[in-house]
């Protein structure tokens, strides 16, 4: 019995193999199906997009090679339209690092004279040199008044306090009118000047 | 017309970008340090006429700024000292002195629990440059450590001019501890000793312009309102800096 429902088993086997042999030559015998026109675009359309993640565009973005078409005419403008901006944010940002200084107008300084006596007229060039002026002799020179015998500068400065001396024919002589000095530290003494912001004071 | 094609790299391109970008912000910082360079006309003056001394001038100034001191009051010095046609040993030998004040009042202020800021150190320095007793700045900085920068500064400068003036100490101490009391010392105080000077000159005691300024002070006036507490003033509209 037991031989027998083997040797069953063996020939249905056989038949679905044959059966599965005479389905795959019926199949590629088949004539093709032509799909209907704009079937393929319409079966694609009906697919939703797939959504990539902002830091995967970017990375798309980033690494995919682009052409880029242009003439050497047409790229002169917009070299010198660089170069120009870079040269506009450079002096904006020298314009920011350089120090405050007072305009050509002298606004924010206020009027101020230097008178140093001379009634003898003994001196020949007298200028005033100090912080204001970065100490530079030809810088702040006075002129001769002869009728009151005086070595007088006008000028202006901002407020402040200001040292300063007389330079008579290159010598330096300190103010002898000044009230407020202070020692050089080369053994001479400077005068003071205090200019107040609200033009009241002065010393 | 030529039309080219050229295939480039975004990555690349980023890259030149923000490279671009990084350099502006580095010129910046390159123009900062440029301010604590000793600049190149003093420079070129010094090389003219300080000759043999000249690198001993240039490496007191690449000192101070290696100490990041203020710069400013170190090139003034040597201009001032070239105007003058100071020796320039003698120059040398100031710039030491400044240094050595400039260090001292920086150790002052680190003493009293401050940072050294520049712009304290500029008055603090000159102060002991210039022969303010030490006991006196180093009493004020601690005593004040924690008042704010500004008032903190102005009082500073009041009591420097006040002590190149020789007013006493005391008086100074009591105006401003009622400056700091009322919070009313502003920055018109720095020059306080303008009305101390034109005081004197009427015959004023110290005493009593202390006393009518710390009145003054309590009311939050000015030093403008002490002379005129004091039956003067000290305002003079001609423009005037000395006799005429």
């Amino acid at each position: 019995m037991v031989m027998n429902g083997s040797s069953g088993r063996k020939d249905a086997g056989r038949d679905n193999a044959a059966l599965d042999a005479l389905i795959r030559d019926a199949v590629r015998r088949a004539p093709e199906p032509v799909p209907p026109d704009g079937f393929s675009a319409r079966v694609m359309a009906g697919l939703a997009p797939r959504r990539l993640s902002a830091m995967a565009r970017l990375r798309l973005w980033l690494t995919r090679p682009r052409s880029v078409t242009f003439t050497p005419l047409r790229l002169v403008p917009a070299m010198a339209a660089a170069v120009v901006l870079l040269a506009v944010g450079f002096l904006a940002l020298e314009r920011v690092n350089a120090p405050v200084a007072m305009d050509s107008s002298g606004q924010g300084t206020l009027p101020v004279r230097f008178v140093l006596h001379d009634a003898d007229a003994s001196a020949r060039a007298v200028s005033v040199i100090g912080g204001f002026n970065g100490w530079q002799a030809g810088a702040s020179t006075m002129r001769h008044d002869p009728a009151a015998g005086v070595w007088v500068l006008e000028t202006r400065l901002p407020p402040g306090d200001h040292e300063y001396m007389f330079l008579v024919d290159g010598r330096p002589v300190a103010d002898p009118q000044a009230r407020l000095t202070r020692d050089d530290g080369f053994g001479n003494v400077n005068a003071i000047l205090i200019v107040n912001g609200r033009h009241e004071h002065m010393l | 017309m030529v039309a080219m094609n050229i295939c480039c790299n975004p990555r690349l391109v980023s890259a030149l970008v923000l490279a671009l970008f990084l350099c502006v912000p580095a010129q910046s910082a390159k123009g900062a340090d440029s301010q604590c360079a000793v600049s190149r006309e003093l420079a070129e003056r010094v090389r003219e006429s300080a000759a043999d001394q000249a690198e001993a001038i240039l490496s007191r100034l690449a000192l101070a700024c290696d100490e990041g001191f203020p710069l400013a009051p170190f090139e003034g010095k040597v201009a001032e000292g070239l105007a003058k046609r100071v020796p320039p040993s003698v120059i040398v030998t100031t710039l030491d002195r400044k240094l050595d004040a400039f260090g001292h009042a920086a150790a002052m202020l680190r003493q009293c629990g401050l940072a050294a800021r520049p712009d304290a150190l500029a008055v603090l320095g000159a102060g002991i440059f210039d022969g303010v007793p030490d006991a006196t700045l180093n009493g004020y900085v601690c005593a004040y450590a924690d008042q704010e920068p500004g008032p903190f500064l102005w009082g500073l400068e009041m009591l420097c001019f006040l002590s190149r003036a020789g007013f006493d100490d005391a008086l100074t101490r009591s105006v401003l501890d009622a400056g700091f009391e009322a919070g009313s010392l502003t920055r018109d105080w720095r020059y306080f000793v303008r009305v101390v000077l034109a005081a004197r000159q009427r015959g004023v005691s110290d005493g009593a312009v202390a006393e009518a300024a710390r009145a003054v002070l309590r009311d939050h006036g000015s030093p403008s309102d002490v002379s005129t507490r004091l039956g003067f003033t000290d305002r003079d509209l001609t423009g005037r800096s000395s006799g005429s």
